[in-house]
C-alpha cells in the first residue's frame, strides 16, 4: 500500500477494536495497521485524530459526571406523579403556563359576563313572545287576509290592466292611441 | 444525585408484573445503567435538566414496558433504544422549547471544552486542546440526529457497530456510512484548527 489512507480507510481503523480479533476484516484491519507503520503522515493524522476523539469522549465523562452529582434544578419525584410523566408535570409549574391559563380564562369569561349584562331589550325574543304581543298578531292576520284574497283572484295580478292615472280626465278614443 | 436516586422513588407505587422479568429488580439496573444513559443524553441534548428528566422517564418506561423485554437483546441495548425513542419525541415536540425555557439552559462548547482533563499540560496546548475540543463539540451539534447519535453511541458510549444497528434498528451498512461522515466533518475541522493552530 503506497498511497495515503482513504477517509473510509481511516475510519475503518478508528472504529477497529484496539485489540485484533478473529473476524474475518482482521487481516484488512492489519493491513492498513501495517500502513501506519510506515507512513508517518498518516500515521500523524490517525495519532491526532484518534486523541482528540478519546478526549472527546473524557469531556463528555466528566461533565455527565459533574452534572449528575449536582443533580437536576427542579425535577419532583416520580412517586408523586406515577401516571404523568415527570417533563409533564414540570409543564404545570412553570409560571409562564400559569399567566397563560389566566389569561385564558379571563378572556372566556369576560365575554360571558358582559354578555349577561346586557338589557333584556337587546335579547333575541324567543318564539312563543311574538305570539303574545296585539299589534304583531293583527297585523299577521292581514296580511294572510290579503294573501288570500290574492290567491282566490279570478286574475292573476300581473295580468290585470294598470290603473290609468289619467282617468276620468281624457277622453279619447282607442283608435287615436293606437296611432 | 446519588445512585439510587430514581429507584425508591419508581417502585413503591408499583406492582411488579405477572411474569418475572430482569426488570423486578429495577434499583439494581438503574443504578448499573443510569450514569452511562444520563451521559448519552446529556450528550445528545447538552441541556443538564432535560437529560436529567430523559433518564428518569427512561427507567418509568423500561418498568411500565417491562413485560415486553424478551431478552432478546441486553438490558443496555434495550434501555438505550427507550432513552433514544424519547430523545425523538422531543425532538419531534421540539416547537414546545418556548414553554420548556431550554434554549436558556442549553450548555455552551466552549464550557464542556473547560472539563477537558489537563494531566500537567503547559497552558498554552491547553488552550489549544480546549479549542479544538470546543470545535468538535460544535461540529457534533452540527451533525443531523442520526448521524449524531450513531457518533454518540460509538464514540461517547464505546458500542460496537452491530450493537449501534440493534439500538438504532438501522441496518449495519448505514450505521457506517453515518460514521463515515460524521467523521468526515469532524477529521475537516480538526484539520483546520490544527493547521491554524501551528
Amino acid at each position: 500500500m503506497n498511497r495515503h489512507l482513504t477517509h473510509e480507510q481511516l475510519c475503518d481503523l478508528l472504529l477497529a477494536k484496539p485489540t485484533p480479533d478473529t473476524s474475518e476484516s482482521s487481516g484488512y484491519i492489519e493491513l492498513l495497521r501495517e500502513h501506519l507503520r510506515d507512513c508517518h503522515l498518516c500515521s500523524a493524522e490517525f495519532a491526532s485524530l484518534s486523541h482528540s476523539l478519546a478526549t472527546f469522549r473524557s469531556t463528555a465523562d466528566a461533565w455527565a459526571t459533574r452534572e449528575w452529582t449536582r443533580g437536576p434544578a427542579s425535577l419532583p419525584p416520580l412517586h408523586s406523579v406515577p401516571a404523568r410523566t415527570a417533563s409533564a408535570s414540570r409543564a404545570f409549574t412553570s409560571p409562564v403556563l400559569w399567566a397563560a391559563a389566566a389569561a385564558l380564562v379571563v378572556a372566556v369569561t369576560l365575554p360571558l359576563t358582559l354578555h349577561r349584562g346586557q338589557p333584556a331589550a337587546t335579547k333575541t325574543p324567543a318564539p312563543g313572545a311574538v305570539a303574545t304581543q296585539p299589534g304583531t298578531s293583527q297585523s299577521d292576520e292581514a296580511l294572510l287576509e290579503e294573501i288570500d284574497q290574492t290567491l282566490s283572484s279570478p286574475i292573476p295580478s300581473p295580468m290585470q290592466p294598470l290603473d290609468d292615472p289619467t282617468a276620468g280626465r281624457h277622453n279619447q278614443p282607442d283608435t287615436q292611441r293606437k296611432n | 444525585m446519588s445512585t439510587d436516586a430514581i429507584a425508591p422513588n419508581l417502585i413503591p407505587d408499583m406492582q411488579p408484573a405477572s411474569a418475572a422479568t430482569p426488570f423486578d429488580d429495577l434499583e439494581t439496573i438503574v443504578a448499573a445503567h443510569q450514569q452511562r444513559i444520563f451521559r448519552f443524553l446529556l450528550a445528545s441534548l447538552r441541556e443538564p435538566d432535560l437529560a436529567h428528566t430523559l433518564t428518569q422517564e427512561t427507567f418509568l418506561r423500561a418498568w411500565t414496558t417491562r413485560s415486553s423485554f424478551r431478552g432478546d437483546c441486553s438490558i443496555a441495548t434495550w434501555l438505550t433504544r427507550i432513552a433514544l425513542n424519547l430523545l425523538r419525541d422531543h425532538t419531534r415536540t421540539n416547537r414546545f422549547r418556548f414553554w420548556r425555557r431550554v434554549s436558556a439552559s442549553s450548555v455552551d462548547a466552549s464550557s464542556i471544552a473547560l472539563l477537558l482533563p489537563h494531566p500537567d499540560s503547559p497552558p498554552d496546548s491547553r488552550l489549544i486542546a480546549s479549542e479544538q475540543m470546543a470545535l468538535i463539540w460544535q461540529t457534533v451539534s452540527s451533525l443531523s440526529p442520526r448521524q449524531r447519535t450513531v457518533f454518540l453511541l460509538r464514540f461517547v458510549d464505546e458500542m460496537e457497530l452491530p450493537e449501534i444497528a440493534d439500538t438504532t434498528g438501522l441496518p449495519l451498512s448505514t450505521v457506517k456510512s453515518h460514521l463515515y461522515r460524521a467523521l468526515g466533518a469532524i477529521r475537516a475541522r480538526h484539520n483546520t484548527s490544527t493547521r491554524e493552530s501551528l
